[in-house]
């Protein structure tokens, strides 16, 4: 999973969390808590969080989830195989009409993303319970099994 | 790369529909077998299943080493497959049948078009059937057979889904799959090439095009339209009506039962498994229930019934409006409007497509990513077939009438209401029905413009296909034929026999 720009490195946080949470690692409140108020100012200005790619599908149910707690925020899936994503985002990049917030789909695709500079480094406290031998160095996505 | 490929591709796909479609053609209007009439009926059926479901059920068919005629094969004795999905005589074949409809229909209005008085005279002078079919029949025929292997041609240059299905993985290129390749298998997406893909094919199908107009043109010499009002001599085929209904019992078994027999089957099973008792006893309709629960199902068939609704509505109140101003105006630049409304008949859906994406990411706008700008996309795909429904119904609506109405005082809108619209509705409801299940066929076009709200379900087929569920694909497939052909049905009902519509 990767992450595009835009204002919502803090709202993927929380994503992220669900998600990890489904996967079955601990959630951390704290963390999110301070940043909470300015997150969701952020959020509501920008309204819409999609996440695209293959594997977008496999996160409509937290999707669904933080949509009902978050109810001014519209969750949207994009889903399409790996090429697909990828060349959306990088034209969507080119001419400044970036609609995708979070990228779900295989590490090679993402891989090419981070090296063209599309992603941006992830920060989350649930990152270090990932092995790190299992995570690429730069840090521009993470990926599980 | 694509060049040769494509050629070949469309070359021998037309080869095929020809062979295929004017046989059975030649089959229903000149022989003398029984049961002809529901020839017709037969090769329809093609026409209801999109390319995507036609290629889907043809890698059930013949992959390698699981397709069902492959293992049948092998059964036999055999070893090695009978023919693999990934190659390019497959693509051939199901592209072949895949415009046999089109074929038959246009070799069909051909054959009806012959003067049989030449034939006749042939006959009086005591030549053989054989001579005469040699002599006269088939030159006869040369000119217009040649302008529908051309229109042929380019449909086949145009196609997009059997070569994506079929030769994409085995790295066979066609001229659109090469456009899609440059812009979504390559990173980052090479424009340039993209751009220079479509515009090669937009060169190769106007000249194709232009030849086709010059063909026609060339025919008219032959002038072979006839006011007199008799059928032509119908060919005794004696013996030879075994081999004939062989034949049309061949290709009802190939083009038509065995594709949707695989896709009801492969629908029916949790994984693909040749027809036997034992897997019979795993069917369920569980694929089905998955297809229609899944998540965004609803909205996709929502998006889906606003495309076709509203491009075909929308390309016949246009169509309408400029065949108004076309024939029944005399203001300058009409003739142009005419030329600009057929002008995307030479453009590929794939360019149009590549066109509509690069246009809309490029200024400041609420449609894109929406399933409005797929609308537009397929209005402008569409609108020349539109145009030639709309065309032929108001050159028959006489002058008078409207004069007549003017006369008596009524405006222009009165004028519509009162004497077009009730004589036009004919003609509006068949072309925006024969639009609409082409709008809900084609998948090059929303392939490359939707959105994470405007998936439509040609795309959502393809996307259950490409994630790896054959057996949700195949339910999908059906869901989809029956959907098709209760519209082709409705259709042709309200064609009744309009020939704008069997052509179109």
């Amino acid at each position: 999973m990767g992450h595009i720009g835009r204002n919502f490195k803090l709202l993927l946080a929380l994503v992220v969390s669900l998600g990890l949470l489904a996967l079955g690692f601990p959630t951390r409140s704290t963390w999110a808590d301070s940043l909470r108020d300015e997150m969701i100012a952020k959020a509501k200005k920008e309204g819409e969080f999609v996440v695209a790619g293959s594997n977008a599908d496999t996160f409509r149910d937290e999707l669904k989830g933080f949509g009902k707690k978050y109810p001014f925020i519209t969750m949207k899936a994009f889903t399409a195989n790996t090429g697909d994503t990828i060349n959306r985002i990088s034209a969507e990049a080119k001419s400044g009409k970036l609609s995708i917030d979070t990228v779900a789909t295989s590490s090679d695709g993402l891989e090419l993303l981070a090296k063209a500079n599309l992603v941006e480094k992830m920060e989350f406290p649930h990152l270090k319970d990932i092995p790190a031998e299992t995570q690429p160095k730069h840090g521009r996505f993470f990926s599980y099994s | 790369m694509g060049v040769s490929s494509v050629i070949l591709e469309s070359a021998g796909s037309t080869t095929v529909a020809v062979l295929l479609g004017g046989i059975l053609a030649f089959l229903t209007e000149r022989t003398d077998l029984r049961f002809r009439h529901f020839i017709p009926a037969i090769v329809m059926v093609p026409l209801i299943m999109p390319s995507v479901v036609k290629g889907i059920a043809w890698i059930f068919l013949l992959s390698p080493r699981i397709g069902l005629l492959n293992q049948a094969w092998r059964g036999l004795g055999f070893q090695g497959p009978l023919l693999s999905a990934y190659s390019m005589p497959a693509m051939i074949w199901v592209e072949g049948i895949s415009m046999s409809t089109l074929s038959f229909l246009l070799i069909g209005a051909t054959i009806r078009r012959m003067d049989p008085t030449l034939e006749e005279a042939a006959f009086g002078s005591g030549a053989s059937t054989l001579k005469v079919l040699a002599r006269v029949t088939l030159p006869l025929l040369v000119p217009g057979l040649a302008g529908v292997i051309l229109l042929l041609f380019i449909r086949g240059i145009e196609s997009f889904e059997v070569p994506m299905l079929l030769g994409f993985n085995s790295r066979i290129f066609v001229f659109s799959t090469n456009i899609y390749y440059s812009l979504r298998g390559t990173f980052p997406p090479d424009y340039g090439l993209g751009f220079a893909y479509s515009m090669t094919l937009v060169v190769l199908t106007v000249g194709a095009l232009l030849l086709y107009q010059k063909t026609l043109s060339h025919s008219e010499r032959y002038t072979v339209v006839s006011g007199k009002g008799y059928r032509p001599r119908l060919i005794m085929l004696g013996p030879w009506r075994y081999t004939a209904w062989a034949f049309v019992g061949f290709y009802a078994f190939i083009g038509v039962l065995l594709p949707l027999f695989i896709l009801v089957w492969s629908s029916l099973l949790p994984f693909y498994r040749a027809p036997s008792m034992k897997a019979l006893s795993v069917a369920s309709f569980a694929n089905y229930v998955k297809v229609v629960s899944a998540g965004d199902f609803w909205l996709v068939l929502k998006n889906t019934a606003i495309l076709t609704g509203v491009t075909s509505v929308g390309i016949m109140f246009v169509a309408v409006l400029a065949s108004w101003f076309i024939h029944r105006t005399t203001i300058r630049g009409r003739k142009l409007l005419d030329f600009l409304m057929f002008l995307p008949y030479a453009v590929s859906g794939m360019a149009i497509g590549v066109a509509f994406m690069i246009l809309f990411l490029s200024f400041d706008n609420p449609l894109y990513n929406t399933i409005w700008i797929i609308v537009l996309a397929y209005m402008v795909n569409y609108l020349p077939i539109g145009s030639r429904f709309t065309h032929a119904a108001v050159v028959q609506i006489h002058k008078e009438l409207e004069e007549a109405a003017w006369a008596s005082g009524a405006g222009f809108w009165r004028t519509l209401r009162v004497i077009w619209v009730p004589l036009l509705i004919p003609a509006l409801v068949n072309g925006a029905l024969y639009v609409g299940i082409l709008t809900m066929k084609v998948l090059s076009i929303a392939v490359l413009l939707y959105g994470p709200d405007s998936t439509v379900l040609s795309v959502y087929l393809w996307r259950v296909w490409d994630a790896g569920n054959p057996g949700e694909s195949a339910a999908l497939s059906v869901l989809l034929v029956f959907v098709l052909g209760t519209l082709t049905l409705l259709a042709r009902r309200l064609a009744r026999g309009s020939d704008v519509f069997k052509e179109a």
